[in-house]
């Protein structure tokens, strides 16, 4: 007679087994992507780091010798600190105005789609041409904005806006603020029209006035989207490089000489690639920091 | 007549092998040549029929251009030689020529030429394109800098070129009005450049060697510098005013690069610039009515007159194994109808000596530049130029926003070419 051991059938792998491996073979593909797109390039950078190199034929190791530097001379201290203040005029300046156009766009009025598209134009545009129309705007020469101030006797001989540092930054904000505010507008836009109109009525119903729906009801609606896209916004805007290139090239002096702007000449003007790469690290440590700051707040709102 | 037949056929196969072996011979050969001037125009045109040239007269050999600007050419050449993918032939310069060596990628020159046609190359332009006694690329032609002035209003003015920069602070002044009588000035004496890049750099150098200032130099086996010295301060100091004390530059010098500062002459915004030969080009072809009306001389003199020679060629580069087809192309570019295609349509000044007995370098306009060659320096190999205009430019950019008094700016650039030199050291 034969027996049959009732064990012998059990499926080698449980059905949670199975299809953790099929998850896994799914993301074999992605993570070697990851790690030849992301993870490599980022500790090549740090190898980098610590040579000084020309990436060809000149490979000497230096060690931390050009984290000491960047901490102990002034420069790059002054290129961060000019970047701090530059992504944070900028963010709150896209806040401020993207805010202000989104509550006015969410107002049913004639219209409205057409001044939507407008208002998005700046951010369709590419930077390389936004930068380029602004810097001829501002031209002392050739530049609308002298030739108007003159014919209106506003100023008596042209000003050299872009040469000045007390006006250069400003402008260079301005324009960064211009670029830049579309996005936000329509992120706030999605987020107020997620409101739902019966939250905003019992809160008319219960007394509140306009100032206290806006702080009760309309902030507190929109805080996941507003912590999205300070994220997104702050770090898009700390490691800003076409704009105020294209405009100032870092100049009058250093007075908008960013942190990429500083990255680049160095690696790509001076050919100093590991001085550079030492530079990037510290950014990216930054920006991480950052990042972990901005999500730790976002996931504190969530709970 | 069988006999007569297989002869034939004998005849025939035997050219059929001939023909064979002849084409094997003339085995096709591909030159890639990384080049900055197919962006420009007219020059992309010049060299791209000088290649043209050459594959007319030996069909076997064909030119693929790699075409990179101007400002990004030296971060082609980087990218192709960290990726191991390099051209046989590649543009250089002598602002450029150090970057090449560090990067290991030029093959000496000498021995694919005999002596006697190197002899034939102008001796300084030789010079410029040697690094450690090899001729690590071909001079084809130069741009010497001189100053490029409206002779027709100096002749309205009744004013003579400038010798000295005293001359040429009054000339400025005389030249810089208010032509419409709007009440705002609208000509410029001086199209100044005060940006703190190559463009800048390259014309500065030249003024402060014209005040006795070498920014850096070797000696003794080391680089060296005299930025700092009181030659130093009163070049920085003197170029500022012509903006900041005399007013006779356009408004935003700072902000004004090479082409804004061309299209200042065009324009006819500005009556004199420093620049090397090739602005003609640029002039004319904007503004054909400016031919017969300008002029250049030497850069004014404090202690000496100065000039940059801003030699360019080819390389070969030293892992190509068709470096005899390259040489022998680079003679045939070099030959007489080709060397002054370039003068003629480009305004370059050719490198070969025999050469310059073309009424073309003699007319008024190109004969600053020839002259100055006489007057030229060699350009600092050294790998750190390119900060060393960023160092040098903080110091009359300060000067022209007045953030910093001369002393202080002076010593802060000081300051940082010794970093600088230590650390390419």
């Amino acid at each position: 007679m034969i027996t049959v051991n009732k064990h012998q059938y059990k499926p080698v792998l449980t059905i949670h087994q199975k299809d953790r491996i099929w998850g896994m073979l799914f993301v074999i593909p992605s993570f070697f992507a990851l790690v030849l797109l992301v993870i490599y390039p980022m500790l090549n950078g740090f190898y980098v780091s610590l040579f000084n190199t020309n990436l060809v034929s000149r490979n000497t190791y230096v060690g931390l010798k050009y984290y000491g530097q960047l901490f102990t001379k002034p420069e790059f201290g002054n290129t961060l600190f000019t970047s701090l203040k530059f992504t944070v005029l900028v963010v709150c300046g896209h806040f401020l105005v993207g805010g202000l156009f989104a509550s006015l766009l969410n107002k049913p009025f004639p219209g409205r789609s057409f001044f939507r598209m407008i208002l998005v134009l700046p951010w369709v545009i590419p930077e390389v041409s936004i930068g380029l129309v602004w810097k001829w705007i501002f031209n002392p020469v050739y530049g609308i904005i002298n030739y108007y101030l003159l014919q209106w006797k506003v100023i008596s001989e042209p000003v050299a806006w872009l040469s000045n540092p007390a006006t250069a930054f400003p402008i260079v904000v301005f324009i960064s603020i211009w670029k830049g505010f579309p996005l936000i507008m329509l992120l706030i836009s999605a987020g107020l029209q997620t409101i739902s109109q019966d939250i905003l009525e019992a809160g008319i119903i219960d007394g509140a006035n306009r100032m206290q729906s806006v702080v009760y009801i309309y902030i507190p609606s929109l805080k996941p989207v507003i912590l999205s896209a300070i994220i997104l916004d702050t770090l898009w805007w700390f490691k800003h490089f076409t704009l105020v290139w294209m405009t100032t090239a870092g100049g009058p002096e250093s007075a908008t000489n960013l942190v990429s702007i500083d990255i680049y000449k160095t690696a790509f003007e001076y050919f100093q690639y590991g001085q550079a790469a030492a530079r990037s690290v510290v950014v990216f440590a930054i920006c991480l920091i950052i990042s972990i700051i901005q999500r730790g707040g976002l996931r504190e709102k969530k709970g | 007549m069988k006999k007569f037949v297989c002869f034939v056929l004998a005849f025939a196969l035997v050219c059929t092998l001939l023909s064979f072996a002849g084409a094997e011979s003339e085995e096709k050969v591909v030159i890639r040549i990384l080049s900055s001037q197919q962006t420009e125009n007219p020059e992309g045109s010049i060299e791209k029929s000088i290649s043209d040239a050459y594959t007319a007269l030996h069909p076997n050999v064909t030119f693929e251009y790699i075409s990179a600007k101007s400002n990004e050419y030296i971060k082609k050449l980087q990218a192709m030689g960290t990726a191991g993918d390099m051209a046989d032939m590649f543009q250089n310069s002598s602002n450029n020529l150090p970057t090449t060596v560090d990067l290991d990628l030029c093959f000496d020159l000498t021995g694919l030429f005999d002596a006697a046609y190197l002899d034939g190359l102008q001796p300084q332009m030789r010079e410029e394109a040697s690094y450690g006694g090899e001729l690590l690329f071909m001079p084809t032609q130069s741009l010497p800098m001189a100053l490029l002035y409206r002779d027709d209003w100096f002749q309205e003015e009744g004013l003579q070129p400038p010798e000295t920069w005293d001359d040429f602070i009054a000339c400025a002044q005389a030249l810089t009005k208010d032509t419409d009588g709007d009440g705002v000035i609208d000509r410029y004496g001086f199209a100044m450049i005060a940006t703190k890049d190559s463009s800048a750099g390259t014309r500065f150098l030249p003024i402060l060697r014209s005040f006795g200032c070498r920014e850096v130099y070797f000696e003794d086996g080391k680089w060296k510098t005299e930025v700092g010295s009181d030659a130093f301060k009163l070049a920085c100091q003197t170029f500022a005013d012509l903006d900041v004390k005399y007013h006779v530059v356009q408004p935003g010098s700072i902000e004004t690069s090479y082409s804004e500062a061309a299209n200042l002459l065009v324009a006819n915004k500005a009556a004199m610039m420093i620049t090397g030969s090739n602005a003609l080009g640029t002039i004319y072809a904007q503004n054909p009515d400016l031919k017969g009306k300008l002029a250049t001389c030497a850069i004014p003199a404090y202690t000496t007159h100065t000039s940059r020679l801003g030699t360019l060629g080819y390389s070969i580069y030293k892992g190509s194994e068709k470096k005899d087809v390259c040489a022998d192309y680079l003679r045939f570019f070099l030959e007489e109808n080709n060397a002054l295609k370039w003068t003629e349509i480009s305004y370059r000044v050719p490198v070969r000596t025999e050469y310059y007995g073309n009424l073309i370098l003699q007319e008024k306009d190109m004969k600053g530049f020839v002259d100055g060659i006489e007057s030229a320096y060699a350009w600092p190999q050294f790998l750190g130029i390119a900060k060393t205009y960023e160092i040098i430019g903080s110091v009359y950019q300060a000067l022209i926003t007045g953030s910093m008094d001369i002393d202080t700016a002076s010593e802060q650039a000081r300051v940082a070419m010794e970093e600088l030199i230590e650390s390419y050291e």
